[in-house]
């Protein structure tokens, strides 16, 4: 998880006056996570940080459409970067590249440089996840793609690429309960 | 649906991958105010996929921080600049209008801002009712297929019970009322290679609260339980009992709840021989 000095609960009390300190808060604890799904769907340094960028804005003017009985505050941030991200390919006419193995590689890689993280954990059991199922979460999730589009770029019948995204979480989830079970 | 179903059914996946259509979202959304077990589950889903997503976290470079907070001043910026101040007087740039095009133009443009008001609060109350109609239609949709799903069990139940009546092996023993309840009727209906054994209650009074008939079946002899049983609803024709290789006969009495192992001779009902 990322390390939080604020709750959530504190951190939605802090937003409403919208003062430097809330947005230190907001920045330090989620830029990172956010940073991250933003670059892993555009794929570019520079467009990521337009998108981020964009996306905090949007935070910033629209965080009255919160609502917290629809899901946790980091949930909604994630889908605001989310969506920002995926309306930036599409105006850019960019087609989102999925990447299913980049996970082990880049776990090396921050098994050297990054020690500030301790999300390796979960990093090293999505290797657990077969490709085909993380193949659906990716298009789907990241790239934005409608179910039936998806089943058409991934050459699927639309009831087949239906079960693997149902399959798919589902094996993320126990590998999920599996990690925190270790712990 | 029941919510068991509707949970595994795979929309709520969707819903939260973002990949559902508007329709689904929003019957989704709906019926997750009424359900606290499927918000539930559409929290853990989250969870699991935003957990997915921290697998893929990296710090942005250290400068954008101060850049996305000055951007963001500016837009809480903006809308103070637009106010006038207290106290200070407009004076009109435009000195000397004979004919004021400009005046013309506002009362045109306030014109067709009252009208386009007036359309969209007109078109809002009719998105509203439309909404209304088609979370009708849903529960009504919901309300039928629930039906269904009644008659459909209750029609192959029936079909799987006249299938076992109409084979040749099925043996239909009558049990008549013994003197003291001669009015009391049932039928057994054994099947001699299958063992399978149903009860069909034919005329048994109530029992009485703490009590319960209970079917035996004579074998060499000896009773053996057969298992107890309600007076059934009427949807139920058949109770299945306990299965028999061999049985000379079959007798109901009235035993205290769950069954007795022996049978209270006194409360017999009836008894028929095969």
């Amino acid at each position: 998880m990322v390390k939080r000095k604020y709750t959530e609960p504190e951190l939605i009390d802090l937003l409403k006056d919208k003062s430097e300190v809330a947005f230190n808060a907001l920045y330090d604890n989620y830029s990172p996570a956010l940073y991250g799904i933003v670059m892993k769907i555009v794929n570019s340094e520079e467009a990521a940080q337009d998108v981020l960028q964009d996306s905090f804005v949007k935070i910033w003017k629209h965080f009255s459409n919160f609502d917290r009985t629809k899901g946790t505050l980091f949930t909604w941030l994630l889908n605001v970067a989310r969506n920002t991200a995926i309306d930036y390919n599409r105006s850019k006419h960019v087609k989102y590249q999925i990447r299913t193995t980049d996970s082990i590689v880049s776990i090396i890689e921050n098994q050297s440089t990054s020690k500030s993280f301790d999300h390796i954990g979960v990093k090293e059991a999505m290797v657990y996840l077969k490709p085909e199922y993380k193949e659906v979460i990716e298009i789907l999730f990241f790239g934005g793609y409608t179910q039936e589009e998806a089943s058409k770029e991934l050459n699927l019948p639309l009831g087949t690429l239906k079960t693997r995204a149902r399959t798919a979480i589902r094996d993320l989830r126990l590998l999920l309960k599996d990690k925190v079970s270790e712990q | 649906m029941s919510n068991k179903e509707y949970i595994s059914s795979g929309v709520l996946e969707s819903y939260v991958l973002g990949s559902a259509t508007e329709q689904e979202r929003l019957e989704v959304e709906r019926i997750a105010r009424l359900y606290p077990e499927v918000q539930e589950e559409i929290v853990a889903i989250q969870d699991a996929l935003n957990e997915y997503a921290l697998t893929h976290q990296q710090q942005p470079p250290a400068a954008l921080k101060q850049k996305i907070w000055s951007k963001l001043q500016d837009i809480d910026v903006a809308p103070v600049r637009s106010e006038v101040k207290q106290g200070a007087k407009i004076v009109s740039i435009n000195s000397a209008p004979s004919f004021n095009f400009q005046r013309l133009l506002a009362a045109a443009s306030v014109t067709l801002l009252i009208g386009s008001t007036a359309l969209n609060v007109m078109l809002y109350s009719e998105l509203k009712n439309t909404e209304e109609s088609l979370t009708a239609l849903n529960a009504e949709k919901e309300f039928f297929a629930q039906q269904f799903k009644v008659q459909s069990t209750s029609l192959q139940q029936t079909q799987e019970e006249m299938a076992f009546l109409t084979q040749p092996s099925t043996r239909v023993i009558n049990l008549k009322g013994v003197p003291k309840f001669s009015d009391a009727l049932a039928t057994a209906y054994w099947n001699t290679s299958t063992h399978d054994l149903y009860l069909k209650i034919n005329n048994l009074p109530a029992p009485p609260s703490e009590m319960q008939y209970q079917l035996w079946a004579i074998v060499d002899g000896k009773p053996v339980d057969a298992g107890v049983f309600d007076l059934a609803d009427n949807n139920v024709i058949l109770q299945k009992m306990k299965s028999f290789n061999s049985a000379q006969a079959f007798a109901v009495t009235l035993e205290k709840k769950g069954g007795s192992v022996a049978p209270n001779l006194d409360a017999m009902y009836v008894i028929g021989n095969v």
